[in-house]
């Protein structure tokens, strides 16, 4: 068993390093601040009711945090280094799939890891505040520290059948989205074939449901008690599965899969649709290069924009499919949240693709050649907007009018129009628009000053699209404060118009703020940030240090 | 009576130092290129060539000191400069999934040379750089010695007078990198400067006309590359074989003032002289009359690369 002392030197290096020592703090710190705000704003309920919302509340966040663990850990660890082509090194040693599989599960997910544990403290507040049973505790903890164990392995697997980040960070959140929703595809289904029951095959399987049958109300009634433990087995089952896949699969794809002589052809004509034959490209390049250098270069792939659309319609489709099934309800009922899928679908997407360019091109040293050019870091800005706009003004539009029309709908259907539905939606679509303007300049100065371009679009997102919701949930503990400690009533407090406007300008001041930021950044410092290499030494990432400390071990 | 303006040197520097914290990677560094020259920038790692062409490729601000490119200061006159360099780091990317004539064209527009005038620029260059049959090759597929011509292509696409070229030869293997300097010697009769950096140099030896050697930032030699011989010259190396008792050899070579050191290396001795003006017969005069039996007595080439070790040996270790 070589596999051991890896993990053992993964685990003291990736303890030593800062990154697993912030996540512990910060998941705390949003633990505490969570059940702060619950405590909060639930002051003038019983101790037993607040303590039970701070439990689901925390439990919801603390699995969803678990959840996703595996998209920013795992899911672009091997496939990170098959790009870089480092992973060959490892196997010129005799090391075996799963020496690396697991060195690197542990050195990836130590920092996630630590961060579910600080959660757990706080979740034990509710404890103390009773209405929670310390069995029910008990088992939360057990499937919340599964699940994270399920997305990491999720991620693991992904990644060693993936060699672009997207391809696996897509893929892992593919399997856990589906996984954790299962459930509520089935109830979908079984609605469509006018079932009653749900099959258990729909909820076994599910990360999701191991979390629901855990509490309480749901494992002391006599159906779930069996199904929580075969959920939580099945899970933990499914996490090992993925695991030794990975194993047996890494050492199978690491080589160059370019020199394939059978695929060549069938690489030339995907590239073909992808750029187009050569006319077209040369007639894209003759228009785009007039404009703008920095346009071309981004837009040269035809099957960027054409995406968008096909996620958009994906979800129109998922919603046409629910309509069809649940009518009319779902109509009034559904249109709020397809209206905020659709709209994060646009953020989330806009910000990873305006993040990406400086990111990469600064880390391959392409950005550098650009500087060496007369072409002046505006015009490089301009050409950069300009591509972001020319891939996503049409799904914005498409965004815009299908909102209209579920406002339109969504109205007609109600019996009495009530003006602050109204204002919800031309509050949230402005917020869109605006949103992704700000974007626009955040993104690029995030990309640049990051390695990672999923890491700086996260860092985009939480400035941009986070924030103000922070700053609103904020403001509503305040409004709370006011209200049952000082005993101060607010005029207007609790008006909805009020609600909608507060949020909006918080929207509104934080993109002011953070365009405004950006955009003398980016104007003042890019060429001094773009020229500055990375750290020579950071370039080798773990696993030159795993080689490195394994090697140490070996020879010495 | 002659009003001619000393010619402007094509890069100039004074006290150029920068500073890492607290490391100076360059101590007030001089340096002087005349146009037209092909000029080799020899020094070990770390020594500070890439920080050097960085600075004139404007992408350093320099901490102290001065920098100019033609006359114009790298500093306050970057754009200028820009027009005029081409530069090519050590280390750069490609857009992989790009064909070679879209890379060129892309980097013409940068350049903002006209569009009509973009598709005689790239066939130019890439018959220049040898890679006329490669046009429509996509970059990922080139092998590492094309990728790097045309890295070169790039560089010219904008017609610079300055070429900057951050260790273009390293990772090629000899026949590339053959190719590689039969394109430079090609520019340099084009008339254009070029800098080209290197820590491998027996290719520099025969391909410049002039050569400086930094270590640890400062400059050791300046000047033509005979130059360097001749400076180095004193410690001349001569190998002797004999077949009689070595040991005995040895101590006799060893009694003589001509003789820095002896010291039997594989068989043979390494006979160190004390001077240049020395005489290879001293050593043999000594052996034969010492009652040792010469077999062979050989004088080392001097190539830049053992001049260069020397040069530096003090300063490395
Ligand atoms: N961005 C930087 N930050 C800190 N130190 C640097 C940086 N760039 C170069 N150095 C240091 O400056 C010295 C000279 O580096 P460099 O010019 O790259 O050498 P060369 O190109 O001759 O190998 C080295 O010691 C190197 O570590
Ligand atoms: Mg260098």
């Amino acid at each position: 068993m070589t596999f051991l002392p890896i993990v053992e030197r993964e685990l003291r290096v990736a303890a030593r390093h800062g990154s697993a020592y912030w996540t512990r703090w910060a998941a705390a710190l949003a633990a505490m601040a969570a059940g702060g705000w619950i405590y909060l704003v639930t002051l003038r309920d019983a101790p037993k009711e607040t303590g039970i919302i701070l439990f689901v509340t925390l439990t919801i966040l603390a699995n969803l945090y678990a959840l996703l663990a595996g998209l920013r850990a795992t899911a672009d660890s091997l496939s990170e280094e098959k790009r870089e082509g480092t992973l060959g090194l490892l196997f010129l040693t005799d090391l075996k799939g799963y020496d690396i599989v697991l060195g690197k599960l542990a050195a990836t997910s130590l920092g996630a890891f630590y961060g579910m544990l600080a959660m757990f403290p706080v979740m034990g507040m509710s404890l103390l505040l009773g209405g929670v049973s310390p069995g029910e505790f008990g088992r939360v903890i057990l499937v919340s520290i599964n699940n994270l164990l399920f997305s990491l392995a999720a991620g693991m697997f992904c990644s060693s059948i993936s060699r672009e980040d997207r391809k696996a960070m897509g893929a892992t959140f593919l399997i856990v989205v589906l996984l954790a929703a299962l459930p509520l595809l089935g109830m979908l289904a079984s609605l469509s074939l006018n079932s009653r029951t749900l099959s258990p095959l729909f909820q076994i399987p599910s990360p999701g449901f191991t979390v629901f049958a855990a509490f309480d109300v749901n494992y002391r009634g006599t159906r779930y008690q069996d199904a929580y433990w075969l959920s939580l087995a099945l899970v933990h089952g499914l996490a090992w599965l993925f695991l030794i896949a990975a194993s047996l699969i890494v050492p199978r794809c690491w080589q160059d899969q370019a020199s394939r002589a059978g695929l060549a052809g069938l690489g030339e004509r995907l590239r073909q649709r992808r750029y187009g034959l050569a006319s077209v490209r040369l007639d894209l390049r003759r228009r785009l290069l007039g404009v703008n250098p920095m346009l071309w270069l981004a837009s040269r792939d035809r099957y960027k924009p054409a995406a968008v659309f096909v996620a958009l319609a994906a979800l129109g489709c998922g919603w046409l499919w629910i309509y069809l099934e649940a009518g009319r309800y779902f109509l009034v009922g559904g249109a709020i949240p397809t209206a905020m899928a659709a709209h994060s679908i646009l953020k989330v997407w806009f910000a990873n693709e305006s993040c990406r360019r400086f990111s990469e091109d600064r880390r391959s040293g392409a950005l550098e050649l650009l500087l060496a050019t007369p072409l002046s870091v505006r015009e490089i800005l301009r050409g950069q907007r300009l591509a972001l706009w020319r891939q996503f003004a049409w799904p914005t539009v498409a965004v815009l009018a299908a909102d209209a029309l579920l406002l339109t709908a969504s109205a007609a259907r109600m019996n009495r129009l009530d003006s602050s539905f109204v204002q919800v939606w031309l509050a949230g679509m402005t917020v869109l628009v605006w949103d992704l303007h700000a974007l626009s300049w955040v993104g690029p100065w995030m990309g640049l000053n990051s390695r990672s371009p999923n890491r700086a679009a996260t860092a985009a997102l939480a400035r941009i699209c986070l924030l103000p919701w922070m700053l609103f949930a904020g403001w509503i503990a305040a409004l709370a404060v006011c209200e049952t400690v000082l005993r101060i009533h607010l005029p207007g407090r609790f008006q909805e118009g009020v609600f909608i406007g507060v949020w909006f300008a918080l929207c509104a001041l934080t993109n002011i703020g953070f365009t405004a930021w950006a955009g003398s950044r980016l104007r003042t410092r890019f060429r001094e940030t773009a020229t500055q290499r990375f750290d020579a030494g950071r370039g080798a990432g773990g696993w030159g240090r795993t080689l490195g400390l394994w090697v140490g071990r070996k020879t010495g | 009576m002659s009003t001619e303006a000393p010619p402007l040197p094509a890069v100039q520097t004074a006290g150029l130092t920068r500073a890492f914290g607290a490391l100076k990677a360059l101590d007030a560094l001089e340096l002087t290129v005349q146009k037209g020259d092909l000029f080799g920038f020899i020094g070990s790692n770390g020594a500070g060539k890439t920080t050097t062409l960085r600075i004139l490729a404007t992408f350093l601000a320099p901490t102290a000191g001065m920098a100019r490119v033609f006359g114009r200061d790298v500093a306050r006159e970057a754009d200028a400069v820009r027009h005029v360099i081409g530069y090519m780091p050590d280390f750069f990317g490609v857009y992989k999934d790009m064909e070679v004539t879209e890379y060129l064209d892309f980097f013409g527009a940068c350049y903002k040379i006209p569009a009509a005038q973009r598709e005689k620029t790239v066939g130019d260059v890439l018959e220049l750089v040898g890679l006329s049959e490669k046009k429509g090759a996509l970059i990922g597929a080139l092998s590492r010695g094309m990728q790097q011509r045309l890295g070169l292509a790039r560089v010219l696409i904008h017609d610079p007078e300055l070429l900057l070229l951050d260790e273009p030869a390293s990772g090629l293997d000899p026949r590339a990198r053959i190719e590689m300097m039969a394109i430079l010697q090609e520019l340099q009769r084009m008339g254009k400067t070029i800098i080209i950096s290197s820590h491998i140099l027996r290719e520099l030896e025969t391909l410049c006309n002039r050569v400086a050697i930094i270590e640890k930032g400062r400059l050791i030699y300046s000047g033509p590359v005979q130059g360097v011989r001749d400076q180095m010259a004193a410690g001349r190396v001569l190998w002797v074989t004999v077949s009689s008792d070595p040991v005995q050899a040895l101590e006799l070579l060893k009694s003589r003032p001509e003789v820095a050191s002896a010291e039997p290396v594989d068989g043979r001795i390494k006979v160190t002289l004390a001077g240049a003006e020395i005489d290879h017969s001293v050593v043999a005069h000594t052996l034969v009359t010492g009652g040792a039996r010469l077999t062979g007595l050989q004088e080392d080439e001097l190539g830049l690369e053992e001049v260069f070790l020397r040069v530096t040996r003090g300063e490395t270790q």
